[in-house]
């Protein structure tokens, strides 16, 4: 070339840093400009080897991870294949017909054919084994597994009709429809659960309608249909079920990968409850929930959260959004929903039954929870609040008691008058301290204003009680060691302590000042603040010592 | 859609689902084939990979990137290492054997110099490069990609490429040295020095 000439030729070390992308980006187009005028270069280019690491490992990573996908043009032996019907994270289900016996399928064939690891083709198998041992018009049927070409492929009966997932359609649906559809489901579930088989991942997709449905949803003929004997929905995809005979140990698997919404609280990887047959019983009251709202239980657009409110929240309750529900349905539904195993239904089959007395208008037999229930159910979600009301409730009925009955002279005037006053000012304080605890906004504040109002009141109530050295004081040291159930941040234990010898610092105060035939003596003093300060020590490292073990 | 490497973990702290999805799909394989090294069994496995999962989803956003070389992956090791350890704790192994052995794999995984943790950071890099050549499509053109797949993938030659994409010869030394520029430059502070040299 002509133009080479007049152009300085890289040298050879600059020529191989550009060629494996070394360079930057001025040096780079340089090169680049001069690589098209200049044949000598290219020249020297083409025998340059690459074979660094860095390049190496982008050759052998994209020749591991070339994706032998199904070729469309896939031919499995005794089967046309029509078209793809989905794909999931192990296989792709083709619409099929069986050249033998002239019937459509769907074909289920693990993705990467001949390369797919022993453990998905392990699952499929165990899949093929699980839906054999179900008999049952509402669950799919598997008519072969077979392997051709080294794809192993699953041949299912073909629902020609939608999932439940299109009928739900974010919609509420009637509540008679919507418990009849359940009880199907139960019914089927039910049957499943006496062969030992857990579903583990029921949701609307997994749902379909043995037949088409018309597009005008839940109609009353549909409802008829649901009221036959016959099973009009049939239950797929046992890829994650688990049979309760051969696995000694139930696993949390990945059902957590896809949607968290029809898990269990126990299906939590670190939930302390075993993953059992209640776990589809929770997933099925999923199901109801929104047939009947149109809306999940739980819903936020972050998984934490809705993994938070799994294992922390109760649903609100479907008639607060639809208050038209019967109230023995939302009974039904709320029991599935409930966050311990035990709490639900006993069996698949009594869910199915409690929806039968409902259907026929009989009194079901869950029961709705009692005001007692309600009430520990409250304080287990309130800790905070249900505690230090119990709390301030017992000390100030203790204070009654003396002040009536053993007419304790210091119970009574001015003393009652503050203790009264402080009480119901800490309780009402407290209620708007329990609002910024539960928002993630207002947390901290909520933790540092709940521990200084508890610190006011307590100190207010003993400078009337005139108690800088009696026997109530140790409170402050139980305080500080109660922060770590309040915080487990360090810096909560200090400032209690700190706050524990302001407290008790204003009792000497107002004792030196106000009170002095008290007599405080200053050893004692010393010594309680020096107790303070120990015990807020010896917290802190409790504290440091189990998050160590915690996090280990 | 896809992100890099980088913002792809930035994103996973504000725990939108799309992100977790595509972290999991990358990441899940990478822990679950690691794991399947260890004598445990399937069930275990599955187990242990959701943990760490979850946890890595969990404290995600307490993981700051220093901007040194492989911070991400130590996290990530180490995370693993812990999970791993309580998990023995907890269940302990059907046989001693097990035990022992496991024991030891743990242990060369908590130290950052021994091999398990090189054979680690190397798995590591893997899905990390996995994730780069998926990101290629939003810096170049297919055909540009295509050049790179046959000319440094594949291994044929410059000129034979050339003629096979209709191109002159300088159009595929040129691809291949943007493509892996741009490679480079996206894998930084996330690969091994070594890789990088």
């Amino acid at each position: 070339m002509h133009a080479s000439f007049l152009l300085k030729h890289p040298s050879s070390e600059k020529l191989h840093q550009f060629v494996l992308g070394k360079l930057n980006d001025a040096d780079s187009n340089d090169i680049e400009t001069h690589l098209y005028q200049c044949d000598t270069c290219i020249h020297k280019l083409n025998s340059v080897e690459i074979g660094d690491a860095f390049t190496c490992l982008v050759r052998e990573q994209h020749v591991e991870n070339t994706e032998p996908v199904i070729n469309p043009a896939i031919h499995i032996e005794g089967y046309e294949i029509l078209s793809e019907l989905g794909r999931g994270g192990m296989g792709v289900v083709y619409k099929a017909i069986d050249l033998r016996l002239k019937r459509p399928v769907a074909l289920k064939v693990i993705l990467n054919g001949e390369h797919a690891n022993s453990e998905q083709r392990e699952r499929l198998r165990q899949e093929a084994e699980t839906i054999a041992t179900l008999q049952h018009l509402g669950i799919v049927q598997i008519y072969e597994i077979g392997e051709h070409q080294g794809h192993l492929y699953l041949a299912l009966e073909l629902l020609d009709a939608q999932g439940l997932q299109t009928v739900m359609n974010n919609a509420p649906h009637p509540a008679k429809w919507s418990a009849a559809l359940i009880h199907q489901l139960a019914e089927i579930i039910a049957y499943s659960h006496q062969n030992g088989i857990i579903h583990r991942d029921l949701k609307p997709e997994n749902i379909l309608f043995s037949h088409p449905l018309s597009n005008a949803s839940a109609s009353i003929a549909q409802f008829k249909a649901l009221k036959n004997a016959l099973p009009v929905v049939k239950i797929t995809d046992f890829g994650l079920a688990k049979c309760l005979s051969t696995d000694s140990q139930m696993t949390k698997t990945g059902v957590i990968l896809g949607t968290p919404h029809y898990m269990s609280p126990e299906q939590i990887p670190d939930s302390a409850e075993k993953v059992s047959f209640a776990s589809d019983i929770y997933a099925l009251g999923v199901l109801l929930y929104q047939l009947l709202t149109g809306r999940l239980p739980f819903v936020s657009g972050n998984i934490l959260q809705v993994l938070k409110m799994l294992r922390d929240d109760d649903p609100i309750a479907p008639r607060q959004h639809i208050p038209c529900i019967p109230p023995d349905l939302e009974t039904i539904c709320l029991k599935c929903l409930m966050k311990k195993p035990a709490d639900r239904y006993a069996s698949a089959q009594d869910l199915a039954d409690d929806l039968a007395l409902f259907l026929q208008d009989e009194p079901i037999r869950a029961k709705p929870l009692s005001r007692l229930q309600r009430m520990l159910k409250w304080a287990r979600h309130k800790p905070i609040l249900a505690s230090s009301y119990l709390i301030v409730l017992c000390l100030y009925s203790l204070h009654l008691f003396a002040m009536l009955v053993l007419n304790l002279a210091r119970h009574q005037g001015s003393f009652h008058t503050v203790l009264t006053f402080s009480a119901t000012v800490f309780l009402a304080l407290l209620y708007l301290i329990q609002k910024m605890l539960e928002s993630e906004k207002w947390q901290n504040l909520g933790q540092y204003s709940f521990m200084s109002l508890t610190m006011l009141a307590l100190t207010t109530v003993f400078i009337f009680d005139a108690a800088a050295q009696s026997v109530p004081i140790n409170v402050y040291m139980y305080l500080i060691m109660g922060t770590p159930l309040i915080s487990s941040r360090p810096k909560m234990i200090g400032f209690q302590t700190l706050l524990s010898i302001l407290g008790y610092g204003s009792l000497l105060g107002y004792a030196y000042w106000f009170k002095p035939d008290l007599q405080v003596s200053i050893e004692a003093a010393v010594f309680f603040v020096l107790n303070l300060v120990f015990t807020g020590i010896i917290t802190y490292l409790l504290v440091r010592r189990i998050s160590f073990f915690n996090s280990i | 859609m896809h992100t890099t490497h980088y913002s792809l973990l930035t994103k996973l702290t504000d725990n939108h689902p799309q992100t977790w999805q595509e972290f999991s799909l990358v990441y899940k394989p990478m822990i679950s084939n690691w794991l399947k090294s260890y004598p445990l069994q399937a069930a275990d496995i599955e187990d242990l990979t959701q943990e760490i999962m979850l946890f890595v989803l969990e404290n995600g956003d307490s993981f700051e990137h220093n901007g040194r070389i492989g911070a991400f992956r130590n996290w990530l090791r180490s995370v693993t290492f812990n999970i791993c350890r309580n998990y023995l704790r907890k269940t302990k192994p059907q046989t001693h054997e097990n035990l022992t052995h496991l024991t030891l794999l743990l242990e060369q995984l908590e130290d950052p110099q021994s091999n398990q943790s090189y054979l680690f950071n190397l798995a590591h890099d893997r899905v990390i490069v996995q994730i780069l050549l998926k990101n290629l499509v939003e810096h170049f053109q297919a055909e540009t990609i295509e050049i790179f797949k046959l000319h440094v993938i594949d291994e044929m030659s410059a000129a034979d490429t050339a003629v096979k994409m209709n191109v002159s010869v300088a159009s595929v030394h040129v691809a291949k040295s943007r493509v892996l520029r741009r490679l480079r430059q996206d894998a930084e502070g996330w690969l091994d020095e070594l890789h990088l040299v």
